[in-house]
């Protein structure tokens, strides 16, 4: 028996509705054939079936499922699926009726120490983390809810703080050089390219380098790397926080790069993101270039281990010997998840991007 | 210089926080200050607005400069490129 995993679908939602089951209960389905149509805030998923076989179907259309829950099962044969329906039928909550709990509503209750009585008050079938937070801090005298996009950034937020001790370290680079290459890199190739494109390039070409801040740590403490410098960007234009994912930067060139972030621009601008652009960031990088925003601290998107920061262009007076000359610098973030990096790593990671900003030769490559 | 090219310096004015005269024939990202990422998408946004048009993927990043909008723009609105 192979289960059926809600997968990460993207680093802004933490769940994901069923809204159908393409294929029924019982069916023989092919590896990889489509099976169900899962929903989060941003878009639509073809969820595809992980092998051959006949098909179990335990989720319930219009119900939300948290990343990671199983909402049904692959067996190879009827002997298969009749073990496991009978075993289902004697578990403990279903013989009670009781509600399914998502993991993170579990770790959520058992931190705030809520009494079996206190969660079964919940009355739903499927008790998500929201729930056990609508829970924990009930509206003051009927106060207005917050927007389904902004309640699924709190549930973000809200599990980054809860479950990463994160550190931070800031990094003052200077880019009068850069900012002067990209002048003519951008004449020379007619292509509008800007400092963050250059740091999320930078960053992506240094993951055979610094593994633990690429990839993703699991609740076990088990860290799964990549090299393929998947970055995660965030965007917003007024239209809402996106982070789309440039995947596999660290094999494209700037031009390449920038590109597609160019692409993903335009998409924050129409909202047309889709469910693939959202998904699969190895690392995350916060921009907030606003004239004289200095930094934001960011928060970590789980499961990821680290998430960048950038803040506006900020200019300063230096001495180049006697003679003042006005330098060009940012400051940037590095929050990092303290259980898998230490402050050296941090810092040697913060100076490679540093050396990499600060040589203007690196556009050429 | 065109009607459309002073409408766009008018935007680009407005966006970028300098006025109209100070902004050159050739102007482009970098020369001016605030014309950087973000500001290139807040003018993108402006200019879609007021000529009523939408730009493609590929324009976000092939306008580069106060002749190459104006061309676009023009076409766009089924003027002479």
């Amino acid at each position: 028996m192979i289960e059926i995993i809600v997968p990460t679908i993207n680093t802004n939602d933490v769940d994901a509705v069923l809204r159908q089951w393409v294929k029924k209960a019982g069916d023989r389905v092919a590896a990889g054939e489509l099976i169900a149509v899962l929903e989060t805030t941003k878009a639509s998923y073809e969820l595809e079936s992980p092998a051959a076989g006949i098909l179990e179907a335990l989720g319930e259309e219009g119900q939300s499922y948290a990343f990671g829950a199983a909402i049904g099962a692959i067996h190879s044969d009827e002997a298969s699926l009749l073990a496991a329906r009978a075993a289902r039928q004697a578990a403990p909550a279903a013989a009670s009726g009781g509600p399914v709990i998502t993991a993170a509503a579990q770790r959520l209750i058992d931190k705030l120490g809520l009494t079996p009585q206190q969660v079964a008050a919940i009355r739903k079938r499927v008790i998500k983390e929201s729930d056990v937070q609508a829970l924990a801090e009930p509206s003051a005298g009927g106060g207005a809810q917050l927007s389904a996009q902004q309640q699924t950034i709190a549930r973000t937020v809200g599990r980054s703080h809860a479950t990463i001790p994160d550190a931070f370290l800031l990094q003052k680079i200077d880019v009068t050089a850069a900012l002067t290459s990209l002048i003519a890199y951008r004449e020379r190739h007619k292509a509008m390219v800007g400092l963050p494109d250059l740091l999320v390039w930078s960053v992506a070409q240094l993951t055979g380098s610094f593994p633990m801040f690429f990839g993703q740590l699991d609740d076990s403490l088990a860290m799964r790397t990549s090299t393929a410098g998947n970055i995660g960007v965030t965007m917003d234009v007024g239209r809402g926080l996106y982070v789309p994912v440039l995947r596999e930067a660290s094999s494209l060139t700037l031009l390449q790069a920038s590109a597609q972030l160019s692409s993903f621009r335009m998409k924050a601008l129409r909202n047309t993101f889709e469910a693939a652009d959202l998904a699969g960031g190895d690392l995350s990088i916060s921009l907030n270039t606003d004239e004289g925003t200095v930094l934001v601290k960011p928060i970590i998107l789980p499961p990821q281990t680290c998430m960048l920061s950038v803040g506006a262009v900020l200019k300063e007076l230096v001495l180049a010997g006697t003679t003042p000359i006005e330098r060009s610098y940012v400051l940037l973030g590095v929050t990092y998840d303290h259980r898998a990096i230490n402050g050296f790593q941090a810092g040697a990671f913060a100076r490679a991007i540093k050396s990499l900003l600060e040589a203007p030769e690196v556009l050429e490559r | 210089m065109s009607d459309v090219t002073e409408r766009i310096r008018s935007e680009m004015a407005a966006v970028f926080g300098v006025a109209a005269a100070d902004i050159p024939a050739d102007a482009a990202p970098g020369r001016i200050e605030k014309w950087n990422s973000l500001g290139h998408m807040q003018l993108i946004v402006a200019l879609e607005e007021a000529f009523k048009i939408r730009f493609g993927d590929d324009d976000l990043i092939r306008l580069v400069s106060l002749p190459e909008i104006t061309a676009t723009v023009t076409r766009k609105l089924g003027g002479q490129p």
